[in-house]
């Protein structure tokens, strides 16, 4: 249960810091957006190099159209969320006294420049897409979850003081959480192996079972355990919500992408017969067409939405619930009351 | 105060994490197909006695073919303009299929070596490949050309030879590349046009040929022999049949294809061979 917000001005929040966390994590599910479609348009190799494209930084109009626009649309959003991140990471430095909170912004913007460069060598080699795309799509996901994790630690509601509670009544929420956010990421590693066709749907629909286990168990032990603590039952609430749209959006993206391939399936018998370890010889037969490709970049989409809430839930776990019962303060809490003036 | 967090201060972890895909990238880069051109020239040059002869056939396709959508081509309003949305990675013209690549396998050609034809020309052409499937042999020209007034960018994606990706603007001269490797099929896109779809089958010997509209083939100057006919189509699989052919003689190998009761995309029902004396 949340109480008022600390009065102290060196624990004071950075609200233009958070909310400027806020806008670059908006821009991430952009860019998010954005690298989906062009998976899903197949138009990933439509800029043959890079980091130019075709030569230059600003494309002719005239080369604006089929493939090129997804391309170049992520490459432009790409360097927006990057210089926002760099923004990002100079005001953290200067403007947040946590000396942790400031590396953590350094290392994000770090994870960018890097996941800019493995989008480089995706597109200079092409012939490694699976090997090279997957870390790409982990990391473009983790680094948006790290991104939500640094609103997460300016916001006004983190440095609220909170009734610490012992983490009890049943297997730690603590671990819950943290395996819920290994088992989303995981299967954020499977679900894009398959996107790129590095092997087939079947360990992606696996990886479902288990993440709609361990997600919802954790969703419904929050909410039992501590139901009237908004702090902690509105994410668990939304996690359910998130959890059952992807689940939908999964399926539904499956069928229509065997469709595209050209094997529709023949009912629920052979929706399950047809999960195979073995990668679809090819996206489309023709080319990838509605709504296939809608229901693709929305499942991406919400998957991510679910790691940062997974993100957020498993944060306030580790901050407000103590690992012993006798424990009454968090080192969160402290963190929050730490001096300004020695983290600067 | 200055506190370190629990759960974020793992920047070692992060440099192990990254090591390991740069170790990755390196592995995977280092890979690659040893080319067998060397052991093409091995081989003694085929002597013609003047007695080759000739397979020829039709494919045909019985049933119901896998529904497909007319081509959306409104990305680019030069292609859209060009009108023809019909699909082309399946066509059937009154049951006959067109676009299966047909090659012979067999001692009589593999342990030879035969002169290598000229250049063949893969143009882009209204947005599509043209044609949409082509033979060439290991160290054949292939000459690959826009007649487009857009761009496109042509990517094959070998798995035994080197592939590219190469962005080609209206107006552009020419490439030409080589493949030394043999290869059934190496599929071609264009990633601007994602319609744009081509397969190149790669042999060592010429005796290869491509179904044209009425699903006839012709694969001519067949020294004799007993071979195994393959017949390849992008969307139905490849199956195989056996083939005799005589001195100066013309077998003839229909093959008909048709979808299962699944609506999966073939089996393949071999039809017994014809062998037609000289």
């Amino acid at each position: 249960m949340s109480s008022p917000v600390h009065t102290s001005v060196d624990a004071r929040p950075n609200r233009g810091l958070h909310l400027f966390a806020i806008f670059v994590a908006v821009l991430t599910v952009v860019l998010l957006l954005a690298g989906a479609l062009v998976t899903s348009n197949e138009a990933g190799d439509s800029v043959p190099d890079w980091p130019l494209s075709f030569g230059r930084w600003l494309i002719a109009s005239q080369r604006f159209n089929g493939g090129v626009r997804y391309e170049y649309s992520h490459r432009f959003i790409a360097g927006a969320v990057s210089f926002a991140t760099f923004i990002l990471a100079l005001w953290a430095w200067f403007g947040d006294h946590r000396k942790w909170v400031r590396r953590f912004a350094l290392l994000v913007f770090a994870g960018i420049l890097g996941q800019a460069a493995i989008g480089g060598v995706r597109v200079l080699f092409p012939a490694y897409k699976p090997l090279i795309a997957v870390p790409h799509a982990l990391i473009a996901q983790s680094f948006f979850g790290a991104i939500v994790a640094i609103a997460v630690f300016t916001s006004q509601s983190w440095f609220a003081r909170h009734d610490m509670k012992p983490d009890g009544g049943g297997l730690a929420l603590r671990r819950l959480t943290a395996l819920s956010l290994g088992c989303v990421l995981g299967q954020l590693v499977l679900g894009a192996a398959f996107r790129h066709g590095a092997f087939g749907i079947l360990p992606h629909a696996l990886g479902a079972v288990v993440v709609a286990a361990v997600v919802g168990w954790t969703a419904v032990a929050t909410l039992r355990r501590h139901a009237n603590d908004r702090y902690l039952a509105r994410p668990a609430w939304l996690l359910i919500v998130l959890l059952a749209t992807q689940v939908t959006l999964g399926v539904l993206a499956y069928i229509t992408r065997m469709a595209v391939a050209g094997q529709p399936l023949a009912g629920v018998g052979d929706f399950f017969a047809r999960l195979q370890l073995a990668p679809l010889p090819s996206l489309s037969l023709q080319q990838p067409v509605e709504p296939m490709i809608s229901l693709t970049a929305a499942h991406l989409v919400v998957g991510a939405l679910t790691l940062a809430t997974v993100v957020v839930l498993t944060l306030r776990t580790y901050q407000v619930l103590t690992p012993q019962p006798d424990m009454v303060e968090s080192g969160a809490n402290a963190l929050a009351s730490s001096p300004r003036k020695a983290a600067v | 105060m200055v506190q370190s967090h629990p759960f974020i201060d793992k920047p070692k972890a992060a440099a192990a994490l990254l090591l390991m895909l740069a170790l990755l990238l390196l592995a995977g880069c280092g890979a690659k197909n040893a080319s067998d051109s060397a052991r093409k020239q091995d081989r003694p040059a085929y002597v013609s006695k003047g007695d080759e002869g000739t397979i020829i056939g039709k494919v045909v396709f019985a049933g119901t073919p896998p529904p497909l959508e007319a081509i959306n081509m409104t990305g680019d309003a030069v292609c859209a303009a060009a009108g023809d949305s019909s699909p082309d990675v399946v066509v059937i013209n009154n049951g006959r299929l067109k676009n299966v690549f047909i090659y012979v396998r067999g001692a009589s050609v593999d342990d030879f070596r035969f002169p290598t034809g000229g250049p063949v020309t893969l143009d882009q052409k209204n947005c599509r490949y043209v044609p949409h499937v082509l033979g060439v042999q290991t160290g054949q020209i292939v000459r690959i050309s826009n007649s487009d007034q857009t761009d496109h960018n042509v990517h094959p994606t070998p798995k035994k030879n080197q592939g590219f990706n190469i962005s080609q603007a209206h107006g552009d001269a020419p490439l030409e590349r080589v493949f030394d490797n043999q290869e059934v099929m190496i599929p071609v896109q264009c990633n601007q046009h994602n319609w744009m779809r081509a397969n190149i089958g790669v042999l060592d010997h010429p005796f290869f040929a491509v179904s044209g509209d009425d699903g006839s083939y012709s694969i001519k100057n067949v020294p004799p022999g007993d071979y195994t006919l393959v017949f390849w189509h992008e969307v139905f699989g490849e199956q195989s049949m056996s083939v005799k052919v005589a001195p100066r003689g013309t077998a003839t190998q229909d093959a008909e294809f048709k979808p299962d009761a699944n609506g999966k995309p073939a089996t393949f029902l071999r039809v017994a061979p014809t062998i037609v004396a000289p």
